[in-house]
């Protein structure tokens, strides 16, 4: 159920807040452990002309088809079984094509996924599955959810030691970046195209990446870096963090394959500062 | 259109109008010390010594309104004192949507905190306060969260208490002099603090000022390092 039009076309500066734009921000939050690590793209499309059109999710196997029920009354024989006949036709749709498929109710809570699970008609149980996603009014409550968002939101994240304001810029981010998508050929939304966008800003989402290609210089860096004492750093997640002593730590604005993080390396081969408060006037 | 608070005294309206017209930096810097330590007087009669205390704030206010209100806070005899310093980039990802991804901090250890005091210089869209609470808040628990500022923006309080569940808002505490609700198209409040604060205390600019470090940091980092 919709709360609001969605708003098309227009300047790049709208602000996600339905239940479809949270929902969809975070089937895209899912489909990144995999994009990151075994490059598998997905695509999003909202109101895509078939019988359950609030949000069809395209893998490389199988086509998940959503309808979003926000609302308390939703059951399979309201309004004549109007439900009912959604998935019926979506499924008779889905079996005419070769791939895989999955039909997808979305509900706010346990109490409406038990009714509906519990009352799946004759013939759609094989293919349906009821699944719950919150409520939730901003990024910020998004990020904030325990269970599998928040796994996602550890398992991305470029910092171990930056949580909630990480996960909530990264919830933003994509909330942002799915209401002002640019369509592909056939009108999705590709995570990989936002992935790349994303990776084009460099200060404000940052999701861990791979560093393929260490310049030279990193060796030195490494040596003075790790002189420097009560000073310690990673750059396993793609991106420079650091602590010193027990007040101090800090993660890159910009990740390790970045021009900027090779202006700090030569900056630091080149002063090879011995003391943190040395190191501390090289930081951007 | 300024409207003042019940704290705003004759001596507080004159120090907000010279903030507004003061040429020099050491001028500025200053007036910001003399109105942190204008804040930390009216707040201090809102806790109790053994309350423990973390001070948040920003590195550009720290040497300035945090360390005029930390030193008056002291100067009442409140002394459980941690300090929380953040250094925040700033990114628009709309129009209308703001981040503040957090660069660096210091954060120094605590046994526990009752109160956060979150001191700004001033407060317009609440997007760093907003981003510095969430990083800590969730781990700290304080039972409440004094949000002080010489100056804020109309909506800055409904802007920050919509970010967060009832159970965090309903423990914020709010003490500043005046509320202005005009702001320029580049989003600066009018008359406000007199501009970027960053430029007007002379530590850069909104793209460099996070390479400035606090000399009140650089203390207190010393002092944590001999134990």
């Amino acid at each position: 159920m919709s709360t609001g039009p969605r708003q098309t076309g227009g300047q790049n500066n709208k602000v996600g807040n339905r239940y479809e734009d949270f929902f969809a921000a975070y089937k895209l939050l899912e489909g990144i452990p995999d994009y990151i690590d075994y490059a598998r793209d997905i695509r999003l499309k909202e109101q895509t002309g078939s019988a359950l059109d609030d949000l069809l999710l395209e893998t490389v196997e199988v086509d998940y088809y959503h309808q979003l029920k926000s609302g308390q009354q939703t059951t399979w024989g309201r309004a004549s079984g109007k439900l009912e006949k959604e998935f019926r036709d979506q499924k008779k749709e889905c079996k005419a094509k070769a791939k895989k498929y999955q039909l997808v109710i979305v509900v706010p809570n346990e109490a409406r996924r038990v009714s509906l699970a519990d009352n799946i008609p004759h013939g759609l149980k094989s293919v349906t599955r009821v699944v719950i996603f919150p409520r939730v009014k901003n990024s910020g409550q998004m990020a904030r959810q325990g269970g599998r968002t928040r796994d996602i939101l550890t398992n991305i994240s470029a910092s171990t030691i930056y949580g909630q304001s990480e996960y909530q810029i990264i919830v933003e981010t994509l909330l942002t970046r799915w209401v002002n998508h640019e369509e592909d050929a056939d009108g999705f939304c590709c995570l990989g195209r936002l992935m790349a966008a994303i990776g084009t800003l460099n200060t404000n989402c940052r999701i861990r990446t791979d560093w393929p290609h260490q310049p030279s210089a990193w060796g030195i860096a490494q040596d003075v870096l790790n002189k420097i004492p009560g000073f310690t750093w990673t750059v396993d997640r793609g991106y420079f963090e650091w602590r010193y002593g027990v007040a101090d730590k800090g993660l890159m604005p910009f990740p390790c394959k970045s021009e900027s993080f090779i202006r700090f390396i030569e900056r630091v081969v080149q002063q090879q500062p011995t003391t943190f408060d040395d190191l501390e006037a090289h930081f951007p | 259109m300024r409207k003042y608070t019940q704290f705003a005294t004759r001596t507080i309206r004159t120090m907000l109008a010279r903030l507004v017209d003061e040429k020099s930096h050491e001028g500025y810097r200053l007036l910001m010390i003399k109105l942190g330590g204008q804040l930390g007087k009216v707040i201090a009669h809102e806790i109790k010594p053994r309350d423990r205390i973390l001070l948040i704030c920003s590195n550009e206010d720290a040497d300035f309104l945090a360390g005029g209100l930390l030193e008056s806070l002291e100067k009442h005899g409140i002394h459980h004192i941690a300090v929380a310093c953040f250094w925040n980039d700033r990114q628009k990802l709309t129009a209308k949507v703001d981040v503040a991804p957090i660069i660096k901090t210091y954060i120094e250890p605590t046994n526990g905190v009752d109160i956060f005091i979150v001191a700004k210089s001033i407060i317009a869209s609440a997007c760093i306060i907003k981003t510095n609470i969430s990083e800590l808040v969730y781990q700290q628990h304080p039972a409440r969260i004094l949000v002080v500022a010489p100056v804020v923006l109309k909506d800055a309080r409904p802007n920050l208490e919509a970010e967060f569940e009832r159970a965090i808002s309903k423990r914020f505490e709010y003490f500043w002099f005046a509320e202005d609700d005009e702001r320029k198209p580049n989003g600066e409040a009018v008359p406000g603090i007199g501009g970027s604060v960053y430029e007007r205390l002379g530590i850069g600019t909104s793209h460099t000022k996070n390479k400035y470090v606090p000399e009140l940091i650089k203390k207190r980092r010393a002092e944590l390092a001999k134990g």
